[in-house]
């Protein structure tokens, strides 16, 4: 993945230490945000080119519930929905400051209900809603995986603040976009909170991203983070366009085989 | 001949020895697996006869001062009020750290609400004390070690359900002990507390409740909840002794 880095960004603010080693000094939180921002906003230019591939749901004429793209993508939401809750839950004892400290237990109970929604669906449709719970997409796990060790509040915020930020507006709205009549239930609810989560995470990085080490840590984990994503995008088209392959093959009577 | 009543008394004192002693034999002279209900219901009696000795005054009672002076310049209801946020944000903390342990999803979303309450009463707290010109961590950063020692024998407990029973324990107390009585003897001082936290506190004591009744179903399991009861049920005694205490003191 490319980082296109904007000529005297960053680079002004570098500074040389032991004479080898090129280290970023402390900028202004705000500053150091604006730089995440960007780094996200360039990932986001490269998904709408449709770089890592396309969500595609079928055919919109067609129920949702026999959607095998739509029922893939669902089943591979119900991960990271409901590890992130506890991921984020576990977090919480770390966080002193009370605002932020609730604004996360928020963010827990709303993950948990998002994953509700998901599972509610999947049911409503005669699907296992859990199916994708006892088999993630390894490149998901490997996300939550690396999220849930990060040591600092600084970096831990950073990652859900690339993850979040990623989230809403490479699948949701795009979910949103494409197939409204698919996920308007799971979105209506979902796409409100991940805004408020993101502005949760700025919030935080601003708070506890503080010092030019900090900020350095931060730094690596959001490009680190940002490679992540990607993995587990192009896992879940791959899925979608693998149970839509499914779904489409001739059994031996010439009919295309049920999902 | 019809039997007389002491008869009939004695042959039913009969019948239940035999049958404990059947009961015992079959389970090895380990404690019946009860059904979770009546389990609940012995948990339930365990705290009603504390409760009851708290009431009493067997352990102290608190006292708030002359209710015609302001609550920000009696020094009884602030240290009540400080006192209160360590144990407030410490719930908040715990069962967080357990949300992962649980795996049934009603429970848990249950439980993750039961973080913003706690976290909602303690900035009651907070805000109380702020704007009375009282500093609100004071008593966070220094907590009494009687308090301290409960969440730290709860913090320690290894499953959910011998986790949710100590919280059965001392939320069941806490209403009675607390909340009742400063609503009963101090209703303006400690209006905005209550308010807060009087419909949340049913709901968590309901929360603990269905852990128990749905993960309490072994006579392991149950032995190890009876041991946390009682060892909690203690502790939040010392607890309550050295609040009233504190409250003297000052």
């Amino acid at each position: 993945m490319t980082h296109r880095r904007k000529a005297g960004g960053r680079s002004s603010h570098s500074e040389r230490l032991d004479g080898e080693l090129e280290r970023e000094a402390f900028l202004p939180p705000k500053q150091f945000l604006a730089e995440l921002e960007e780094l996200k906003d360039e990932a986001l230019a490269d998904f709408s080119d449709g770089k890592f591939g396309r969500l595609a749901f079928g055919d919109s004429a067609r129920n949702p519930g026999n959607r095998p793209e739509v029922i893939a993508l669902l089943k591979a939401m119900v991960y990271p929905e409901r590890i992130a809750a506890d991921i984020l839950a576990k977090r919480i004892p770390a966080v002193q400051d009370l605002d932020i400290k609730a604004r996360l237990a928020e963010q827990t109970a709303e993950e948990l209900e998002h994953l509700e929604i998901l599972r509610g669906m999947l049911s409503g449709w005669g699907h296992d809603p859990d199916e994708m719970w006892h088999s993630p997409l390894p490149e998901l796990v490997k996300v939550f995986e690396y999220v849930d060790k990060l040591e600092t509040l600084a970096e831990f915020f950073t990652a859900n603040f690339i993850g979040e930020s990623l989230l809403l507006s490479a699948n949701l709205k795009v979910m949103r976009a494409v197939a409204p009549e698919a996920f308007a239930v799971y979105l209506d609810v979902s796409i409100p909170d991940e805004a408020k989560h993101v502005q949760l995470n700025r919030d935080a990085i601003m708070k506890y991203a503080t010092s030019a080490d900090l900020q350095e840590r931060a730094r690596i984990v959001a490009r680190r983070l940002l490679n992540s994503f990607v993995e587990g995008y192009k896992a879940k088209v791959r899925l979608m366009a693998e149970m839509s392959s499914v779904r489409e093959q001739p059994s031996a009577d010439g009919a295309a085989s049920p999902a | 001949m019809a039997a007389s009543s002491r008869e009939v008394e004695a042959f039913v004192q009969e019948l239940q020895v035999m049958k404990e002693s059947v009961e015992a034999t079959l389970n090895n002279g380990r404690h019946l697996t009860l059904v979770p209900k009546e389990f609940l219901e012995d948990l339930q009696a365990m705290k009603e006869s504390t409760a009851r000795d708290i009431k009493d005054g067997k352990y102290g009672h608190f006292s708030f001062g002359d209710t015609s002076i302001p609550p920000e310049l009696r020094h009884q209801v602030v240290t009540m009020l400080k006192v209160l946020i360590y144990p407030e944000l410490s719930v908040a903390d715990q069962v967080a750290r357990r949300i992962p342990q649980i795996t049934d999803l009603d429970l848990k979303a249950r439980a993750s609400q039961q973080i913003i309450d706690e976290l909602g009463h303690a900035r009651v707290l907070r805000d109380s004390l702020s704007s009375w010109g009282e500093n609100p961590d004071e008593m966070l950063d220094n907590p009494l070690p009687e308090i301290e020692s409960v969440f730290e024998y709860v913090g320690s407990l290894e499953t959910p359900v011998e986790f949710f029973t100590a919280n059965f324990m001392c939320e069941g107390l806490f209403l009675p002990s607390h909340l009742q009585v400063m609503a009963d003897l101090d209703p303006n001082a400690f209006r905005n507390y209550i308010d807060a936290t009087l419909a949340d506190e049913a709901s968590h004591i309901a929360l603990a409740r269905d852990v128990i009744l749905r993960y309490a179903t072994t006579p392991e399991i149950q032995d190890r909840c009876r041991t946390v009861a009682k060892k909690v049920t203690e502790l939040f005694v010392r607890g309550f002794q050295a609040k009233v205490q504190k409250m003297i003191v000052n």
